[in-house]
């Protein structure tokens, strides 16, 4: 009888577990049909809507906190801005586009991932909304990377922060030691040795030797300005050739100049260096530039100048590191949400959003607007930069790539490998990874 | 008796089925997901048999992080252990008990994420404390996080920072609820000081001592957040830790099929881990 009463009660335990399992199954079949009838329910626009941003945190999250404020008041729509670091942002978007869970309306997309997004059908096409393209007053370079493929296709997300990489240098120790402004990374060395030898609180140069992609973002441009290309056109990885060689030649030159403890910096290590005065040059993001002139916390204030990243033996190749928002496709108000967009990147919101500090306009008239030139003086050369930056390899795979490369230079860097036979085995798994 | 035995059923099937739905589906789900090629990100699937578990296993990186978790946990636990059950034996008999109980309890407390940030901060070369504390007795600044030889070791110190208040908290207890009279009896017949902690104290507190070897075992291969803040798994891949690897494959790649396949080894391992132990705690409890 006991023996009898435990089988039921296994079968029905194995019975439930049956159930929730075809539950899920069929959650997750469904995906397929909701697109279709979605079509047919598109919000009208006259009643309030409520739309969710996934949002990368900090200054630009914050400035865009702020200036959705005024929109609601406008439109009467609510706008919620969820906040969160970089890595959790990634995951966030991709496991709810994934899990058709729609929980946002509009997303924030560092511009590499495009390639990976555009491949998993994640976003919506912007074309029906945008029917004559992106307007021409955006930085050409900027709209190129919303568009899938690169530059020639659909338009998918529209620029929203206009990042681009500057070189950083003290205008006052250039002028104390009598140099021109570095124009090469030959320069950039033979300054950062005199400073070196020269100052005692100074260093030359910081590196943001970080592994994955803090290092990789700060060696590509001298990959580059040896004259390296990273995926060939067959998209075959080209990492150890001369180039890549010589610029971490040069990588590992400029770490002897620098602060102890490169080998971990990330920009925040960096961003203290820089306004405590520690260093000399570094390579960063124009969002830093409030940090180097605030009162408050800089020891350098107006000393630092901005110029566009030295060049060797191509031209100077600055990278470009945009954010995009795009619409993911499970939004419920793609209309509102396409709305929204076209608001929050026009002129007006973006030199509102450059005063309240979220750092780099898309669009080439809020560069120029005159009263922004004059509180923010590097606007001239950040614009300058952009239109002449280099985007990332577009592939779907750069995640990994990133990841990987960076981990061997990262090796490189900290001494665990030669130079070339670091550059090889990141090359050799680059194969593997660019072959699935 | 009967009935009260459908009645204990009865009264277990909604625990019996939270357990079925969040713990046994989602490992039986891992397990099958291992042998599958899952791309969250585009959504395709294909079955692969073990092919998974053969990359992983050709991967150098994955036994680089194997190796580094395995160091990691024996270092870290192993200090854990001992640091917390030496501070509970002395702190039991002293005097101001309750203050400094709650005093060394307060890094426990903390969320690891908190105690990873004010870590970087004091591990910095240049501005962190720990180099300048070091500067006043005549030390040269050390390379904490950026050498490749300390930054695992570096990270053993944080963890053992935070969780040897535990080992102490659970240790205390267990030697608080020895009873005052076994000392006692033991002092009659003239032992001392370290018999009593040698063959009372000591043989008392086993069961305890090999539960928090286990807990702390079954919690350290877990470490993550610290690798994730102070070096990002690096320099190079010094710090990479399994967890680490798991995360970058699953949740950067969203190569879900691999990094479900990693996961797989890694239960494995802890089941292992836990087996050597509970063996130890049945022993000695048969024994008692």
């Amino acid at each position: 009888m006991y023996k009898t009463k435990r089988t039921v009660f296994i079968f029905l335990i194995l019975l439930i577990s049956l159930i929730v399992l075809t539950a899920c199954n069929k959650a997750s079949s469904s995906s397929g049909d909701e697109e279709t009838s979605k079509e047919d329910t598109k919000e009208a626009s006259t009643e309030p809507v409520e739309l969710t941003i996934a949002a990368r945190a900090g200054s630009m999250a914050d400035a865009l906190t702020e200036v959705v404020k005024q929109y609601e008041e406008e439109t009467g729509n609510k706008v919620n801005v969820n906040a969160m670091p970089y890595d959790n942002l990634k995951e966030t978007v991709v496991l709810d586009v994934r899990n058709n869970s729609g929980a946002f309306d509009l997303v924030m997309i560092d511009d590499p991932w495009m390639p990976e997004f555009a491949e998993g059908e994640l976003l919506t096409n912007l074309d029906s909304y945008f029917p004559d393209g992106l307007a021409s007053d955006f930085v050409q370079k900027s709209a190129a990377l919303g568009k899938v493929p690169y530059e020639t296709g659909s338009t998918y997300a529209v620029p929203f922060i206009g990042n681009v990489q500057m070189f950083f240098y003290r205008n006052d120790l250039v002028e104390k030691y009598d140099i021109d402004a570095p124009q090469t990374w030959d320069d950039v060395l033979a300054f950062a040795e005199t400073i070196k030898d020269e100052e005692q609180e100074t260093f030359g140069y910081a590196l943001r030797g970080q592994r994955g992609n803090p290092i990789v973002s700060n060696y590509l441009p001298l990959f580059w300005a040896y004259g390296g290309t990273v995926l060939d056109e067959n998209m075959k990885p080209q990492v150890n050739t001369e180039a890549g060689v010589k610029a971490m030649e040069m990588y590992m030159k400029l770490k002897e100049t620098g602060p102890k403890g490169v080998e971990t910096f990330d920009s925040d290590q960096i961003a203290t260096s820089l306004t405590q005065g520690q260093v000399a040059m570094t390579i960063a993001w124009p969002s830093w530039v409030s940090e180097v002139d605030n009162k408050e916390n800089s020891n350098v204030v107006g000393k630092v100048n901005f110029s566009a990243v030295p060049s060797q033996e191509s031209d100077a190749a600055a990278m470009i590191g945009n954010w995009l928002l795009g619409i993911p496709r499970t939004s419920q108000n793609t209309d509102a949400a396409a709305a929204f967009l076209e608001w929050v990147t026009s002129a007006e919101t973006q030199k509102e959003m450059t005063i309240l500090g979220a750092g780099a306009p898309t669009r080439v008239s809020v560069y120029e607007d005159p009263e922004l030139v004059e509180q923010y003086r590097h606007f001239p050369a950040q614009l300058e930069a952009l239109q002449n930056s280099v985007a990332r390899p577009r592939t779907s795979k750069w995640s990994q790539v990133e990841d990987t490369w960076g981990m061997y230079l990262s090796q490189i860097l900290a001494g665990q490998l030669d130079i070339q036979e670091g550059l090889d085995k990141a090359n050799e798994e680059l194969e593997g990874i660019l072959a699935k | 008796m009967r009935k009260s035995n459908t009645m204990t059923h009865i009264f277990l099937l909604p625990a019996v089925v939270v357990f079925l739905v969040l713990t046994v589906y989602p490992l039986l789900y891992a397990v099958v997901t291992s042998f599958y090629e899952l791309d969250f990100l585009k959504g395709d699937i294909s079955f692969i048999g073990l092919d998974n578990f053969n990359k992983l296993f050709e991967h150098d990186v994955f036994w680089i992080s194997l190796r580094n978790t395995i160091i990691f946990v024996i270092v870290a636990v192993l200090m854990e252990v001992l640091l917390g059950t030496a501070l509970a034996i002395y702190f039991n008999s002293g005097k101001g008990l309750k203050l400094i109980r709650t005093a060394i309890l307060l890094p426990m407390l903390l969320p690891p994420i908190t105690v990873a940030l004010t870590w970087k901060m004091m591990y910095d070369y240049e501005f962190g404390i720990i180099n300048y504390l070091l500067g006043w007795i005549g030390v040269a600044p050390i390379e904490w996080l950026s050498s490749s030889n300390l930054a695992l070791l570096s990270i053993i110190i944080t963890d053992v920072w935070q969780w040897t208040p535990f080992v102490f908290l659970i240790i205390l207890a267990s030697l608080q609820a020895i009873p005052e009279d076994i000392y006692e009896s033991a002092s009659v017949f003239g032992a001392n000081a370290s018999q009593c902690l040698r063959y009372i104290t000591l043989p008392l507190l086993k069961p305890a001592i090999i539960l928090v070897l286990l807990l702390r075992t079954i919690d350290t291969f877990q470490v993550f957040e610290k690798m994730y803040v102070l070096t990002g798994g690096g320099p190079g891949n010094a710090t990479e830790t399994i967890t680490f690897y798991i995360y970058r494959h699953g949740f950067r790649y969203f190569e879900t099929g691999y990094a479900t396949a990693a996961s797989i080894v890694l239960v494995l391992i802890i089941i292992l881990f836990s087996i050597f132990y509970l063996k130890r705690v049945l022993k000695t409890s048969n024994l008692s």
